[in-house]
């Protein structure tokens, strides 16, 4: 690699100044467009002869000249019932995340939450595809040993032991849309001038998961979350150790109210990055409103 | 030439090197003197310093007197100065530099647009001629043209942002490798006569063209005097580096302030994580 | 017409901090109520004789419309989207015609070939492709998708996605 680059300079030396009369593209990057004349690609274009395709007349898609065509054969199937409901959780494999603390692209330790994981730049979901946030999968499961105070969307029991294995606390939590779009291009979203909102709670279906701690729930109880940390540590055969021993123990117990979007800002409060000044509200019922 | 080093003159290296950023920004002085210039200078702190690739050196030199007077050392960044010299991608940097701004003014016109043709020249039957409707269409001579250019045409496009910081770094690669890249303390002359430039410039065989390249776009009285009726002598702020530029002009003569910011700025964007700036280019949100 | 408008109140208790703001810890913990009312809307009963006039806002529509009246963009063929499920990978299946009629005939194996679900060939999902428009398409990322492991096909090198581990020769 490095070979034929000295090789190239060192040959320069001996060769006539480089000036704009003798450069050129590399051979075979410009392909010569080839009009279409004479017997090939010429006559009728491509088109045959008569019928609906020369005249550009075409049968619909899928249509087969009036018997049942291929695509209404079959008996309908509710494949896709629900789908505009149903929330999607862009994958993000215990490998990665493994790779992105490793490579200094994650800071293991502040807390690590979604607002995080984008801004590392390896992680993409959009909100108007109805994705909801971070789902971890297992994938590395056996090498996953960052220590980290993790908060995702969606996290299954083994990847929820990965974790606790490794020292480290992991939560699930929900954001609704409003607050995704909030989060996904933070510097837009303050850039409207309008205050952080509340975040929503999860809707009906989503409810159950997230005061569960079974699965971290940021809604769930803590001590029985605690109970949960024990009871997966024997499951999974490994030693867990007394999270209040832990040197980051003050690290790792931080978490977020289940109103707050962002670590350090509170809802109701206006971000102006022009000024560089966060506007707080005054007023009693808008404090109110932002503290319930 | 001996300088007589005063010893109320010697600096702390780094507020030297201070220094001549700061004469950047501020107004240049209009006094020719010769500036004082320590025997020791400053040696150069790369950026993204790699473990694999060996940094270039470089005579650091000066413009105060025509004969040739080497001040130091200095040493290049390899990704900058030592990159793979694509002669593909500088083709196509300098292909995109003269055609982003071309505007086609070539204009044919079109069966409707060409004077006349509104009648049938003659029945479609019964005269055992070809069957026509109108005297302008494109089978005719005088006809309309079918595809033929439209004015105004622009011929506007964006290169990728990498191809162009490629085309940079392999263009100061080439100059470097064939001696065409010389490193300057400042663009201050001792005096503001044509005949001092175009001596020097002969005496150390740069080639008849030089680009001159400074940190800012105010440049020493002298310099702007001397080349200002000199065609082939050019003066250009760090931003307008090009590889246009670079190719027409022989020589290319950085500042020493010039090149910290140059090789800084490149060596930023090769290390950029955050994709957004790859957005598509869109004239009106630049 | 008849409206009957039925109100349930659902009660779904959760715990929430008391100090907003400050370390997750029980003490600080405070059980709410979440009031819900839904209300149930009876639709009144229509006439039957209404449906068996043609309506044009209820004719089939087979064509795929490349652009739209209002916003330019490529539309879906319902049909297509009824019946057909694609996966990932560019693939689509379908139910066997027939998979619900006259069972009573039907003994347990042929039933059991009748249950599955089936990949259609190259040339039909090229077909459906471009039956439908770009939103399904895309990928998705649903949990507890009974389809997940079908959106994958690593065992053919063509649509294999991770990078296969390298093991150096051995010497």
């Amino acid at each position: 690699m490095s070979g034929s680059k000295e090789k190239a300079l060192n040959l320069l030396r001996y060769l006539p100044r480089i000036s704009l009369t003798n450069i050129r593209d590399n051979p075979g990057a410009k392909m010569a467009r080839k009009r279409g004349r004479a017997q090939h690609g010429g006559d009728k274009h491509g088109d045959g002869n008569k019928g609906s395709g020369q005249r550009q007349n075409f049968m619909r898609l899928g249509y087969e000249t009036g018997n049942n065509p291929f695509y209404l054969r079959f008996p309908k199937e509710p494949y896709y019932k629900g789908h505009h409901l149903k929330r999607q959780y862009p994958p993000l494999s215990l490998l990665e995340l493994q790779k992105l603390v490793d490579l200094n692209r994650i800071d293991p330790t502040k807390p690590v939450d979604l607002v995080a994981i984008i801004n590392s730049g390896m992680y993409k979901m959009s909100v108007d595809q109805h994705h909801f946030g971070v789902n971890l999968t297992d994938e590395g499961f056996e090498i996953f040993e960052a220590k980290i105070n993790l908060e995702v969307q969606w996290a299954s029991e083994p990847v929820i032991a990965a974790i606790e294995k490794a020292g480290g606390v992991v939560t699930t939590a929900y954001y609704d849309p409003h607050s995704l779009q909030a989060i996904v291009n933070t510097k837009k979203f303050f850039e409207r001038g309008i205050p952080i909102p509340r975040r929503m709670m999860p809707p009906a279906d989503a409810i159950e998961f997230y005061s569960s701690a079974a699965n971290r729930g940021y809604l769930a109880d803590p001590e029985e979350i605690s109970k949960e940390r024990f009871a997966l540590a024997q499951k999974y055969g490994y030693l867990l150790k007394r999270i209040e021993d832990d040197p980051d123990y003050e690290m790792l117990i931080q978490r977020k109210d289940p109103r707050q979007i962002f670590f350090g800002l509170n809802p109701g409060w206006i971000v102006n990055l022009k000024d560089k000044v966060i506007l707080k509200p005054t007023d009693e019922e808008l404090l109110e409103y932002y503290a319930s | 030439m001996f300088l007589k080093v005063e010893s109320h003159k010697i600096r702390n290296f780094n507020n030297l090197f201070k220094q001549l950023r700061i004469s950047c920004a501020r107004e240049h002085s209009t006094n020719s003197d010769i500036p004082t210039v320590t025997t020791e200078f400053a040696p150069r702190k790369l950026l993204f310093e790699s473990k694999y690739l060996k940094p270039r050196q470089v005579w650091l030199e000066s413009l105060d007197t025509i004969d040739e007077r080497k001040l130091g050392i200095l040493e290049l960044h390899p990704t900058v100065f030592g990159a793979n010299p694509r002669i593909d991608i500088i083709h196509q940097n300098v292909r995109w530099q003269t055609l982003y701004r071309y505007v086609s003014f070539a204009h044919t016109k079109l069966r409707f647009e060409v004077r006349g043709g509104g009648k049938k020249p003659w029945p479609q039957k019964g005269l055992g001629r070809a069957r026509h409707g109108s005297i302008r269409s494109p089978l005719f001579k005088g006809g309309g043209v079918v595809h033929g250019p439209r004015s105004p045409t622009p011929h506007f496009f964006m290169l990728p942002f990498y191809t162009r910081l490629h085309g940079l770094t392999s263009t100061l690669s080439v100059k470097f490798a064939q001696d065409d890249l010389h490193i300057v303390d400042s663009l201050e002359l001792p005096s503001d006569e044509p005949q001092y430039i175009t001596e020097l410039v002969k005496s150390r065989l740069w080639g008849p063209s030089v680009l001159f390249v400074d940190c800012s776009d105010i440049m020493p009285r002298n310099i702007t005097a001397a080349t200002d009726s000199i065609k082939h002598f050019n003066l250009m702020p760090y931003y307008g580096l090009n590889v246009y530029s670079m190719l027409k002009h022989d020589t290319l003569v950085l500042t020493r302030a010039a090149l910290d910011i140059i090789e800084e700025k490149i060596l930023n964007n090769f290390h950029r994580h955050d994709p957004s700036f790859l957005k598509k280019f869109k004239v009106n949100q630049v | 017409m008849i409206r009957n408008i039925f109100s349930l109140t659902r009660s779904i208790p959760y715990l929430v901090q008391s100090k907003p703001w400050a370390p997750l810890n029980a003490k600080n913990l405070v059980s709410v109520t979440l009031q819900r009312s839904f209300s149930l809307i009876q639709t009144p009963t229509v006439s039957l004789l209404k449906n068996s006039i043609a309506n044009p806002a209820t004719e089939t529509i087979r064509t795929v419309t490349k652009y739209s009246i209002k916003k330019g963009k490529r539309k879906s063929v319902k049909a297509v989207r009824g019946r057909f499920y694609r996966l990932a990978w560019g693939g689509w299946i379908r139910r066997l015609a027939g998979c619900h009629k006259k069972m009573w005939k039907k003994r347990g194996p042929r039933r059991r070939r009748l249950r599955q679900h089936v990949l259609c060939n190259a040339t039909q999902s090229r077909l459906l492709d471009s039956m439908v428009g770009s939103y399904w398409r895309r990928r998705k990322y649903y949990v507890d998708d009974p389809y997940e492991p079908y959106h994958v096909r690593e065992e053919f090198q063509y649509t294999a996605m991770k990078p296969k581990p390298y093991f150096p020769p051995e010497q």
